[in-house]
């Protein structure tokens, strides 16, 4: 009983912030999974997705790209996936979280919450599918050039082009937007399964090619917190500093091709 | 020099020059290019960038940062007001006139047994031309109505709002407040403080009509009266303050100091301020006072205002209807199903304690152009009782709100109204309803005059062709 013994420490409104959905839906997992990446970092064992092929002498870019998959546990690599998901994208879902679990009877509170989520989920498992050829592709193409060494760089600059475009900010605006909920039965699942598709879509169309563009030349722990943050604050602010992240992003691909913390 | 004193426009004498020189001043102010701070546009456009308005170099962040639905609606507007209160008396100054002039307000809630003409606009701004013949630049463009009366009428210009004791809240599913729900800086989006709603939205929308400057809050602050409507309505904040020790100002770090707001003073020199900067009206830039508000009881500010209601049980969804419902024609109806009571075992009583208060939550409005405010009604479906009034809904804003480009993705608005007392008459709290019906009753919106302010042109619209409303979802709120 972790929370009654805290009593003293927390005030009751930060008591009812550990009770609510939000918590146990977003920041819990978010949590764990930070904890996981955490202790593989610990044990010096990096995740596979961090992981970018090295230059080698690969006779043309298809066998860059077939070297790439060839280096690919499925497995491993969809429960990566999953980890970083849940990390970096969870904490984002607080105010969407907050708005299912309002607007539903306290009966079925749980259950439209976790609808809503699974909803989301999917839509990202898609995304990632997606992506994760899309990125393999590009690694192996850049593993077989001269270019391999930079390909970090190449990402965060293309992800800080992104950070700079209108489309970008008319993105994370749409990021905020709630839809209706009706109560009853199925159209209340309907619903809540709608929303989390709906809001999944919203948020992988404004985050994925700042989180996943600086993965092109391999990444750590470090990178994936500098990019969280970068993520958690265009969510909060009112004006977000898209130029500030935007330098962040280079100067994060700078580090990464010159092989210097944050890795 | 001493604190402006800020008149009622009534009060004023006969040949008073507060008004004449107000014209003037405006007059210079709409000669100013638009990148100018102290220029008309451009103070306009710090509320709101109307359609055709490039923004200027610099300006990004002083325009289109009006507060609403937001606990900081009346301290952004309060400095916004003296910001232009500044601009307006230094321009007088310059141009020969009194320096101490200071902005006057319209009270239009003024009992009429004191001031039969309370609720009409004052005939300053509503002749299209002085004697002379010459434009009055306090004319606007606003609904078309006969000798200032824009049917202000009592559900309109109401204070009901100063009888909440709570400045802000921030519980989904209950009422925001005197001043508003708890957001960090928000520009539209969700549900009204009380004040807010009425007599502010209600006001902006029987002036403006179907497409005067008025209606909408990207042209709003173009009319020289919404000057004289905002500064009623800071003088009521100042009103309800001083009611009592029990009408507190947050405290919080999060309201006073967490959230600050660039201006420019009349020198065009910025500064930003904060709601803690404004809760002394005499040191507010200048300075400034009211004639007429309550002498103010002893403030009460070590005594930390708790978000209102913190500690107490949330309020939990009680019913709701089927889906959305588009408001069409003079009366739409829809049906609320109470959720059916959990009775536990057999022979027991319900297992849901009887709701303290009970709320109508109006969730996600959204729409286009002007659809005017409509007066929401509660009864029984198929029983021959007058529905009972459970509020006035107020769409100010509406087209911001639902835009899903802008700040909060299109979400719309949201109302609340406390209908406890009602939900009593109806058998709600008593667990003998099982369905309620709400009806949707539309308050007629003004056509709108075709008067074009000159220097303005560009940003007269045309009224729309039609506009939509719809409310995503009607629900019922125990607490």
């Amino acid at each position: 009983m972790l929370v009654p013994a805290l009593g003293p420490v927390l005030t009751p409104e930060a008591r009812r912030g550990l009770r609510a959905p939000a918590f146990r839906w977003s920041l819990a997992p978010a949590l764990l999974a930070w904890a996981m990446m955490l202790w593989l970092a610990l044990q010096a064992r990096p995740l596979e997705l961090c992981i970018a092929p090295r230059a080698a002498a690969l006779d043309g870019a298809l066998a860059g790209i077939a070297a790439a998959f060839a280096t690919v546990d499925p497995a491993r690599w969809t429960g990566e996936w999953a980890v970083m998901i849940v990390a970096m994208m969870f904490p984002l879902l607080v105010p969407s979280i907050g708005h299912v679990a309002a607007r539903s009877f306290a009966a079925r509170r749980e259950w439209s919450v976790a609808l809503f989520v699974a909803g989301y989920a999917l839509v990202w498992s898609a995304a990632a599918a997606a992506i994760s050829s899309a990125l393999l592709i590009a690694r192996g193409s850049l593993a077989a050039t001269d270019l391999a060494s930079a390909a970090g760089l190449i990402g965060c600059a293309l992800a800080a082009l992104w950070q700079l475009s209108p489309a970008k900010a008319r993105a994370i605006n749409r990021c905020h937007g709630t839809t209706p909920l009706r109560a009853f039965g199925p159209a209340a699942d309907c619903d809540a399964v709608r929303f989390g598709l709906v809001h999944g879509y919203r948020c992988v169309r404004a985050c994925l090619p700042t989180m996943t563009l600086p993965l092109l030349g391999g990444h750590g722990l470090g990178t994936m917190a500098i990019v969280s943050v970068i993520l958690l604050a265009e969510r909060a602010q009112r004006s977000p500093q898209y130029g500030a992240s935007a330098i962040a992003l280079l100067l994060l691909g700078l580090t990464t091709t010159l092989g210097l913390p944050p890795q | 020099m001493a604190v402006r004193v800020r008149k009622s426009v009534w009060s004023l004498p006969q040949g008073d020059p507060t008004l004449s020189w107000y014209r003037r001043a405006v007059a210079e102010l709409i000669g100013r290019p638009a990148n100018d701070p102290t220029s008309w546009r451009y103070l306009a456009a710090i509320h709101g960038v109307p359609q055709g308005m490039p923004v200027p170099a610099g300006a990004q962040s002083f325009w289109d940062q009006c507060q609403h639905q937001s606990w900081f609606f009346l301290p952004w507007h309060r400095g916004y007001i003296a910001s232009f209160e500044a601009v307006v008396a230094q321009t007088i100054a310059e141009l020969g006139g009194p320096e101490d002039w200071a902005l006057p307000y319209w009270d239009y809630s003024e009992s009429l047994a004191s001031n039969p003409r309370a609720r009409l606009m004052p005939p300053d701004f509503f002749n299209r031309t002085l004697p002379d013949g010459s434009p009055n630049a306090l004319f606007s463009r606003r609904a078309a109505v006969q000798n200032g009366d824009f049917s202000l009428d009592d559900d309109v210009v109401t204070l009901d709002a100063l009888q909440l004791r709570d400045f802000a809240n921030s519980t989904p599913g209950a009422p925001s407040g005197f001043g508003g729900p708890v957001t960090g800086f928000h520009t539209f989006g969700g549900d009204n403080g009380a004040l807010e709603n009425l007599p502010h939205n209600r006001v902006h929308v029987q002036i403006g009509g179907r497409s005067g400057f008025m209606s909408d809050p990207a042209t709003a602050a173009l009319d020289p009266i919404f000057w004289l409507h905002h500064c009623n309505i800071d003088r009521l904040w100042e009103v309800w303050r001083n009611q009592g020790e029990d009408f507190l100002n947050p405290t919080s770090r999060q309201w006073r100091s967490a959230v600050s707001f660039p201006m420019h003073d009349a020198n065009r020199k910025p500064f930003t301020f904060t709601s803690a900067d404004m809760l002394d009206t005499t040191k507010v830039l200048h300075g400034y006072q009211y004639d007429r508000v309550p002498v103010a009881h002893e403030p009460a500010i070590e005594r930390e205002m708790a978000v209102a209601m913190a500690d107490e049980e949330h309020p939990e969804l009680a019913g709701a209807n089927s889906g959305p419902v588009q408001l069409e024609g003079a009366v739409t109806r829809t049906i609320v199903s109470v959720q059916p009571e959990r009775t536990g075992r057999p022979g027991l009583e319900s297992a849901r304690p009887r709701p303290k208060h009970v709320y109508l939550n109006l969730e996600n409005i959204t729409g286009t152009g002007v659809p005017g405010d409509f007066k929401v009604y509660i009864d029984m479906p198929g029983d021959d009782k007058e529905p009972m009034l459970a509020g006035v809904m107020t769409t100010f804003g509406l087209a911001q709100a639902s835009n899903p480009d802008r700040e909060h993705g299109g979400s719309g608005l949201s109302q609340v109204f406390d209908i406890t007392a009602q939900a009593e008459k109806l058998g709600l709290t008593r667990g003998n309803v099982s369905r309620v019906q709400v009806s949707f009753v539309r308050e007629g919106v003004h056509a709108t005059n075709d008067h074009v302010p000159p220097g303005l042109e560009a940003y007269v619209r045309a009224a729309p062709e039609d506009s939509n409303i719809k409310v995503g979802r009607v629900s019922l709120f125990y607490r």
